[in-house]
């Protein structure tokens, strides 16, 4: 269970003061819930998408993972608990789209390396893109690098899933394989969070899951 | 005229020079690349990054010239050591002045590295060594390999300097034959192609390794 508690979440920009951006937000997912995060551009969805999988830190409140504050999680707890797929989509630069996958796999979940390297081969097939197995991420269209990330957090099987605008890059033959992915995550008891301004996504996702909505809009 | 006899003469004098030059290069390239991680914007410590970048300002401030007087006569005699060998200080000196350089590159190249490579590292699980070892060396190699070449080449022509302090490097072997048969155009004019061959055989090598790379990361 995620429960997100924020009284206040700032902003700081290099050398100014911090920006209060968003004040008093609550939510939580159930195990297998889907949650969709809206609000309009600015008010701070990925900002609360980066507290939760620890990548910001400036805010008061609690975020708590199964009533363990995310604060005092170490980090093979984090990574077992949490999967990012972040807004811009980043991968490792100097691995292969398959060693993007299987590399993390092998390193911090300790999997021997054939076995990570099937299932680096399994996940590419799955989001059609097994003929990139072997380019690097500038080699990449916007499209193959969002869906290899997608591939790099599903790997690691993560109990709740946090994915910010996971299909601003793909058409809608992709962003249908997306909503499949992550209705086959809720599923199998993963909680999954998406911030997402992409209507068609969000169609899917109430359609298929029955996502919750949480409005961030500033109250 | 130009006496053949002096050729083993001034292959032993390069002989010499290079076994210097490769030990101030792998000095340079070790303690380099430590004080630029220390000093860098991501893994800077406090306290150790202001001494690290003090040092590093000094080593830069001073002429080499001065610091290889200092390593040999100064800091022997403040130690109270006898007998140090004039090599091994040499060598030591200019390694240390050359990691003053090699670190603004290591900081510059890491500083270069998109901190979406650490926030991936991050979520994915990686630890700080992991990080580092493999995400941030590989891109940081390819991305200095042309400053340290050139620091590399620029190594070579210093170590003419440690004649003055009677190593019989090539050049100091060239100055030891002049003083005997006063004869000093042909000599000059061998070392100086002596040292072109070296100074091109190592960019040579560099091309190749640069280019063999290149082919990889596009296969």
């Amino acid at each position: 269970m995620l429960k997100v508690n924020i009284s206040r979440m700032y902003y700081c920009d290099n050398g100014n003061a911090p920006k209060i951006i968003t004040h008093d937000k609550a939510l939580s997912l159930a195990p297998g819930q889907l949650g969709m995060l809206v609000g309009t551009s600015g008010v701070g969805k990925t900002t609360l998408l980066r507290c939760i999988v620890g990548l910001h830190d400036n805010y008061d409140g609690t975020i708590t993972i199964a009533k363990t504050n995310i604060r005092n999680l170490t980090r093979q707890q984090r990574v077992n608990l949490l999967g990012y797929v972040p807004q811009d989509y980043p991968l490792i630069n100097n691995l292969t789209a398959s060693d993007n996958i299987s590399q993390p796999l092998a390193l911090t979940q300790k999997w021997p390396k054939e076995k990570a390297k099937q299932e680096a081969r399994r996940l590419l097939e799955k989001f059609g893109i097994s003929d990139c197995a072997q380019r690097y991420p500038n080699q990449l269209s916007g499209g193959q690098r969002q869906r290899v990330r997608l591939a790099m957090a599903l790997a690691i099987k993560p109990q709740i899933l946090i994915l910010d605008e996971p299909t601003s890059a793909l058409d809608k033959t992709n962003t249908e394989l997306v909503a499949g992915a992550l209705q086959e995550a809720c599923q199998n008891n993963v909680s999954v969070l998406v911030s997402t301004q992409d209507d068609y996504l969000r169609q899917l996702l109430a359609k298929q899951c029955f996502g919750t909505i949480f409005n961030l809009e500033k109250t | 005229m130009f006496n053949i006899e002096n050729i083993p003469l001034l292959l032993t004098g390069m002989r010499v020079t290079l076994i210097v030059w490769g030990g101030s290069a792998l000095c340079s390239l070790v303690l380099g690349t430590v004080f630029g991680l220390l000093c860098c914007a991501p893994l800077r410590i406090p306290i150790i990054a202001p001494l690290m970048s003090a040092i590093t300002m000094v080593l830069r401030g001073i002429p080499f010239y001065i610091q290889l007087l200092i390593a040999y006569f100064v800091i022997p005699d403040l130690l109270g050591l006898a007998n140090v060998n004039a090599s091994l200080m040499a060598t030591l000196a200019l390694g240390l002045c050359s990691a003053a350089y090699t670190s603004q590159a290591v900081v510059s190249g890491i500083n270069g590295i998109a901190t979406a490579q650490w926030e991936t590292a991050f979520v994915l699980g990686y630890s700080p060594l992991q990080t580092i070892r493999f995400i941030i060396l590989p891109q940081l190699i390819a991305a200095i390999t042309p400053a340290l070449c050139a620091e590399a080449d620029q190594l070579i022509k210093s170590t003419a300097i440690f004649s003055s302090i009677g190593i019989m490097e090539l050049t100091g072997m060239a100055r030891n034959i002049i003083t005997r048969e006063f004869n000093p155009i042909p000599i000059y004019l061998t070392i100086a192609g002596m040292y072109l061959v070296i100074s091109l055989t190592l960019n040579g090598i560099i091309r190749l390794a640069q280019k063999t790379r290149r082919t990889y990361a596009k296969s």
